[in-house]
């Protein structure tokens, strides 16, 4: 329901802009958004088992098992702030339990959590791809296939520089996303879904053949999680290397190896993110995804770290070529001949790369959302978020992360251990945030929320957290344990946190002064409107009306286009700003004005009415924050009910693609929907229409005189005088749907497939032509460049509804 | 596990092993501050393995149905 907040009183020289605050997204099943989580919480099975065994010794996997259950308490935690706020991330939560000062030192934290998700991520897929070469070396050596001058060049069996192998990979990985991240390409659940199908069957043939191996008899269990068990190294003292205090207190000792298999855990942050996309009923969804994740994890990350200290012989297992990939290693130990087991290990090496490229990805992604979402909330200055000129992107905030990544890549020199025992830090100090912070609230709040973290007891009439409180301590005692004992963590994590804090705090200080000055210049001009949803009434327009979507104000010939050919007092144009919101960290129950009307959309609607003045006619400015540009551009379309929507002509595809994935989101759509019409302006003025929706198609002249001839013979024969043009239309259509399903359906594709690429990209590969009379001689046309219709201006209202 | 033998010997021993070079009030207080560490750990773990069964439970119940809680 639109509910006005801000609108005050008209005043004739402001032009008023409505600002839509709910975000316009698909929706995605449980399984999907469980699929996206995983792919970040998933990837780390193939380092956090590793990293905490050279940390605590041969009883690591215990406490990894014993992390992957805790992380169910976490991910309650989550779901209960997801229940509170629809974007329920660290940054909006603390903000709202605890104030901005915390909520700039948690959304530091979780920062670091971000960038370093890049490097740990990148570098082990170097690890693993590096570890995999060099046992194919090896299995080439024992065959005898070297070349002997490559033997004499290695001075024996030829290997590759893990460590230098993954800092390469690591950076090309990187590299290739901050360019897809750039041109904007988003992160689709339908990949995700296909990267965890295809580990599921890795993980199931991993477990399956692991238990028969275990079958042999030939396996050690790890020594039991005791304070007599924990060998710890150097470095995973930290601090406290010469005070001997795990020795003194055995307690102490299990919480040191508990911090340092938390790690485990990482990537609950994205159920955050991911949970505004999934549908309804949303919070019953919601905790399907918390459970198949918890599962998931436990059964990946838990049980596989176990097998491989079960499986794997000590005096292999932490060898340096193999202690940084140990599932590939934990492939060569399973039962059954060598060449099965290379090949497996291969598969493994394969979904690793996979997943963990995946993970790079989504800390990019996720590194974005959450700078784009502090900008917005007037932390960071609009410099930051100042759109790509070509795709549209933040892609300054874009550069800052990768650079970070870069940079912590090429620091770490593809130490996996090094990045494991950093990225624990704002792993831990992010979820220790957000349990406080929801603690805070439980008392904040009292008001009724989706879900809570169960055992609630009840005294004197108060409400006491006894589970939030429980995963709050334990969070709170291992973050401050690891403070201790992660010594590299905590000074890099500090000096991290800390820098970005003061960045956060200088921006915000700067940014006040200048909104407060540029604010009353804004206000002076515009007039703005807070709606929750787009609705025509609000926005003050009629049916029918013509909607100009807006990004790039040196680009606004379409506008000029409309304006020239609309008379505004029968046809009202509406100029939309579509901004894109990337998946943020931090949540919040709706978008507010400012976080949407920036300096840039402030220019952007300047020149807009400059335009508009120019002709002497009136627009309507509108701004909705969107996942999805094309879903929010069918969206509005449909909830203004638009006849018309015209854009500029794309710098990065071709029309007639601009009109795919328009008409994509248009059928994506729930019902009821509105058919309207596609104007793809061009910068020479020139325009090209496409219609949305079932329509009745633009038949070519020789197909209209084909069906005319074919009337003209039909109508010859008795009884079929009273036939029409239609009549044979349809008998084509059915005739052509029944052979869609019997055995010519693969030569119809191929020719339909020649039509659509003729169409969509103006290819020019005319199909075989056919015997002239047959009926297949019409697609003789299809070779022929798509019909172009010069048009004259928008469509005239009203356009026919659905029939 | 958490109340092993091992465990309570080392805890047992805890207080006359500190033997660092800093002062009897110093050492007084780090012992304080990690046994204090400990019990808030192990209250939370033993409040967090609540949760845990609680949320699994209601979790089967929400995939099977039987969940009394209604989307809001």
């Amino acid at each position: 329901m639109s509910s006005p907040t801000q609108a005050g009183p008209q005043q004739p020289n402001r032009v008023r802009i409505v600002v839509a605050t709910s975000v316009m997204l698909t929706f995605i099943s449980f399984w999907r958004a469980a699929a996206i989580v995983l792919n970040d919480l998933g990837s780390s099975a193939f380092y956090a088992g590793s990293i905490a065994e050279q940390a605590v010794g041969k009883a690591a996997p215990w406490f990894v098992l014993g992390v992957m259950l805790f992380s169910f308490t976490v991910r309650a935690v989550y779901v209960e702030s997801c229940s509170m706020f629809v974007r329920g991330g660290v940054y909006r939560v603390v903000k709202e339990a605890v104030g901005g000062t915390l909520a700039k030192v948690s959304v530091s934290a979780l920062m670091f959590d971000y960038v370093l998700t890049g490097p740990i991520s990148g570098v082990s897929a170097g690890q693993y791809i590096g570890g995999l070469i060099n046992e194919l070396l090896l299995a080439a050596e024992t065959h005898g296939w070297i070349p002997r001058a490559l033997h004499q060049l290695f001075e024996g069996t030829p290997h590759i520089n893990v460590n230098t192998t993954s800092v390469v990979v690591a950076l090309a990985v990187t590299l290739y996303y901050w360019w897809q991240n750039t041109k904007g390409i988003e992160e689709s659940s339908e990949k995700a879904m296909r990267v965890m199908e295809i580990t599921t069957v890795m993980v199931v043939l991993l477990l399956g053949w692991s238990f028969l191996t275990l079958l042999r008899g030939n396996y050690q269990l790890p020594p039991w999680p005791i304070p007599e068990n924990l060998t710890f190294s150097a470095d995973a003292l930290g601090f406290l290397k010469n005070a001997e205090l795990h020795k003194m207190f055995g307690l102490f000792g299990i919480m040191i190896a508990f911090g340092h298999a938390v790690l485990a855990m990482s990537g609950e942050e994205t159920l955050a993110q991911v949970y505004r996309e999934i549908g309804s009923p949303k919070l019953q969804n919601l905790k399907k995804t918390a459970l198949i994740i918890t599962l998931y994890s436990f059964m990946f990350t838990g049980i596989t770290s176990l097998l491989v200290v079960m499986l794997v012989p000590d005096t292999v297992r932490m060898l340096p070529e193999n202690k940084d990939n140990l599932l590939g290693t934990l492939a060569m130990y399973l039962a059954g001949p060598q060449l099965l087991k290379l090949f497996f290990r291969a598969f493994v090496v394969i979904v690793g790369f996979l997943m963990l490229s995946g993970a790079v990805n989504t800390s990019i992604v996720g590194s974005n959302g959450v700078l784009n979402r502090v900008s917005e909330d007037g932390v960071l200055t609009d410099w930051f978020r100042k759109p790509h000129k070509k795709y549209g992107t933040s892609y300054r905030i874009l550069n800052l992360v990768v650079a970070l990544q870069l940079f912590t890549i090429i620091v770490s020199q593809g130490d996996v251990y090094v990045l494991g025992e950093a990225y624990a830090f704002g792993v831990i100090w992010s979820f220790t945030f957000n349990s406080f912070s929801m603690l805070i609230l439980r008392f904040k709040h009292k008001g009724p929320r989706g879900w809570k973290v169960p055992i609630n007891i009840t005294l004197g009439g108060v409400e006491i957290p006894v589970g939030l409180g429980s995963v709050f301590l334990v969070l709170f005692t291992i973050a401050l344990v690891n403070l201790f004992t992660k010594s590299v963590a905590t000074m890099a994590g500090l000096a991290f946190t800390g820098t970005f804090f003061l960045i956060f705090a200088v921006s915000e200080r700067v940014n006040r002064h200048r909104l407060a000055a540029s604010g009353a210049q804004m206000m002076e001009h515009f007039q703005l409107q807070q709606e929750d949803t787009v609705e025509r009434e609000a926005v003050g327009i009629r049916s029918g009306n013509v909607l100009v979507t807006v990004r790039d104000y040196n680009t606004l010939t379409h506008l000029k286009w409309v304006l020239e050919r609309t008379d505004t007092k029968e046809q009202d144009v509406v100029v939309l700003a579509a901004r894109v919101v990337p998946d943020p960290g931090g949540g919040e129950f709706g978008l507010t004005t400012e976080q949407l009307f920036s300096d840039y959309e402030q220019l952007l609607f300047s020149r807009a009415t400059s335009v508009a003045e120019g002709f002497g006619k009136h627009i309507s400015l509108l701004v909705v924050p969107a996942r999805d540009i094309w879903t929010a551009i069918a969206q509005t379309a449909n909830s203004l009910e638009s006849s018309a929507v015209v854009a500029g002509l794309s710098s990065k595809m071709p029309a007639q693609e601009q009109s795919f994935r328009l008409g994509r989101a248009w059928e994506a759509m729930p019902e009821p929907k509105r058919q309207f019409v596609l104007q793809i302006v061009r910068p020479d003025m020139t325009a090209e229409t496409f219609r949305m929706g079932p329509h009745t198609p633009d038949l070519k002249t020789e197909d209209i005189h084909l069906a005319h001839r074919m009337w003209l013979d039909l109508t010859k024969n008795p009884g079929l005088d009273k036939i029409h043009h239609s009549d044979i239309v349809s008998l084509a259509l059915t005739r052509l749907a029944r052979d869609l399903f019997g055995p010519e359906r693969d030569e119809i594709m191929k020719r339909l497939g020649r039509g659509v690429l003729d169409k969509r990209f103006g290819q020019k590969t005319p199909p075989p032509a056919l015997p002239a009379g047959e009926p297949g001689s019409v697609s003789q046309s299809s070779s022929e460049k798509p019909e172009k219709k010069e048009e004259k201006g928008p469509a005239e209202p009203p356009i026919t509804g659905p029939e | 596990m958490l109340e092993g033998k091992g465990l309570i010997n080392f805890a047992d021993r805890a207080e006359e092993n500190i033997h660092y070079n800093c002062g009897e009030f110093m050492q007084s207080l780090i012992a304080f501050g990690i046994r204090l560490l400990e019990g808030l750990f192990v209250v939370g773990l033993a409040g967090s393995s609540l949760v845990l069964v609680n949320a699994l439970i209601e979790n089967l119940g929400t995939i099977f149905g039987r969940s009394s809680d209604a989307e809001r």
